[in-house]
């Protein structure tokens, strides 16, 4: 089959693209009617347009709608960002110090996703297992952690020792400078300074101990109610997700019917229409059959009577 | 004379209301836009997948083109049809793939462009089979025709909205949809 770049060939393209005018279309219509030949590739592009227009779509994948739904960024116009829960985060940029980043598109497709859907437990708990240790490491650094108990005391602030001074009971008149004292009281005297210290140095590290578990207590009550925070704002997240991701693949699954009925539709129209155009067509090519046959008939009549005519004319002359 | 196609029709959509949604998303209407993707997934899907022939590919790209759009929607010139806008993106998004890929020669597994020998000399296939050997034959063809091919035939686009598309000009569009229904015409042998 080889068919020329021809201008008739241009014509039937730019009739049956519905892209021809008016002028052109009647160029073209009578064209058709004088050449049989220009009827025949009429007739077989328009069979090409019309093969092309059948040939099936694609669906576009499920989840697609879904997919770019969660990948999407804030809208453009959303209320003022400082009114989000975390206003620095973003899916495809960030805010930093008042500015925003625009992070570029190429986000994680579709086919990425199902990679990540993979580890992303294993993520999770990764992230989860940094973030604790991190904690821990800033509350030690923060709140100065106790120590356990078999080395309470040693964190005990330094304390100066004094001993008991001497009182005017204790000063003998007479007595040689530099002289000794008798020794004992002094010694009894010291060793009751010494337990009174340790007495209050073991008080003092009660109380730190009290503090730092009251201080450990009001920290792990805090970390819980962030932690439901979270969860609670992780649901709602993930509920409003899962709406937009059922509102999302109920539209399309409308839209497909409706597309499907009006293929349909469409279809059925055409067939009806080409069935009667087809009619028409025959009827035409059967209404100009028999004009054509009448024609005839009336020019053989006429010929007939021309003959007998000439006939009856030759005759009268011969007589 | 214009013939309608089965799905993908998108050059004929209404681009008023498609102004509208983009105007919504613009004010914050997250909705209007997921409506703009519903409506426009399966064509951009449809340009994607007869450029690149691979679906994955083609579903990638979707997502890469409407999250492009989400991005700069307030770059959109309401000028301009929205799906000529779009699908430019498409275009531009799957060649640039194809580019990277370099997997232009490659066929598709299931590409047979032998003609349907069940049809017989007759030659009384039914439309169906006729679009099945036409998808076949497509298939092999160069990019260039595919897709002068897809935005005439399965997305209903004007010349005009061809060359706004493809960023020439429409004797161009003509010129290269002839070509490309000649080649067309060329694989199919027992076309008659």
């Amino acid at each position: 089959m080889t068919l020329k770049h021809s201008p008739l060939a241009e014509l039937i393209h730019a009739v049956l693209d519905g892209e021809a005018s008016d002028a052109e279309a009647r160029e073209l219509e009578r064209r058709l009617a004088a050449d049989p030949a220009a009827r025949a590739e009429f007739e077989e592009w328009e069979r090409l347009f019309e093969a092309l227009g059948a040939v099936p779509q694609e669906h576009a994948p499920e989840g697609l709608v879904a997919s770019i739904n969660s990948a999407m960024p804030e809208a453009p116009g959303a209320a003022d960002a400082a009114s989000q829960p975390f206003p620095g985060r973003r899916v495809l940029g960030h805010t930093l110090f008042g500015i925003t980043r625009r992070v570029p598109t190429r986000s994680i497709t579709m086919s990425e996703q199902s990679n990540h859907r993979i580890f992303a437990h294993r993520k999770a708990w990764l992230g989860g297992g940094i973030a604790a240790a991190a904690a821990v490491v800033v509350a030690q650094i923060a709140f100065d952690f106790p120590l356990p108990k078999d080395v309470v005391g040693t964190v005990i602030p330094a304390q100066r020792y004094r001993a008991a001074q001497n009182g005017s009971e204790q000063v003998q008149l007479g007595a040689p400078a530099g002289a000794a004292p008798t020794g004992t009281a002094p010694e009894a005297s010291r060793s009751l300074a010494e337990k009174s210290a340790a007495e209050s140095a073991l008080t003092a590290d009660k109380a730190q101990t009290q503090l730092t578990a009251d201080r450990m207590q009001a920290d792990r009550v805090q970390a819980d109610k962030m932690q439901a925070d979270k969860m609670q704002a992780d649901k709602m997240q993930a509920d409003k997700m899962q709406a937009d991701r059922m509102q999302a693949d109920k539209m399309q699954a409308d839209r497909m019917q409706a597309d499907k009925m009006q293929a349909d539709r469409m279809q059925a129209d055409k067939m009806q229409a080409d069935r009667m155009q087809a009619d028409k067509m025959q009827a035409d090519r059967m209404q100009a059959d028999k004009m054509q046959a009448d024609r005839m008939q009336a020019d053989k009549m006429q010929a007939n009577k021309m003959q007998a005519n000439k006939m009856q004319a030759d005759r009268t002359s011969q007589q | 004379m214009r013939s309608p196609t089965f799905a993908a029709v998108a050059c004929t959509s209404d681009e008023d209301d498609d102004r509208v949604l983009v105007g919504r998303y613009l004010s914050g209407d997250r909705d209007a836009f997921t409506s703009l993707v519903v409506r426009y997934q399966r064509p951009i899907y449809n340009a994607a997948f007869w450029v690149l022939r691979k679906h994955e590919d083609a579903r990638d790209i979707s997502q890469t083109v409407f999250l492009k759009v989400a991005e700069r929607a307030d770059e959109y010139d309401p000028k301009y049809k929205f799906f000529s806008w779009i699908y430019r993106i498409a275009v531009n998004e799957s060649l640039n793939l194809l580019r990277r890929h370099r997997h232009e020669d490659e066929l598709a597994d299931d590409v047979d462009i032998a003609g349907d020998e069940s049809a017989g000399p007759e030659r009384q296939a039914s439309a169906a089979q006729l679009a099945r050997q036409l998808r076949q034959a497509m298939m092999t063809m160069a990019t260039s025709d595919r897709l002068v091919l897809t935005l005439r035939h399965f997305s209903e686009c004007s010349y005009d909205e061809m060359a706004q598309i493809l960023e020439i000009d429409e004797k161009t569009v003509k010129s290269r949809l002839f070509e490309a229904r000649r080649r067309l015409r060329g694989l199919l042998k027992d076309w008659k």
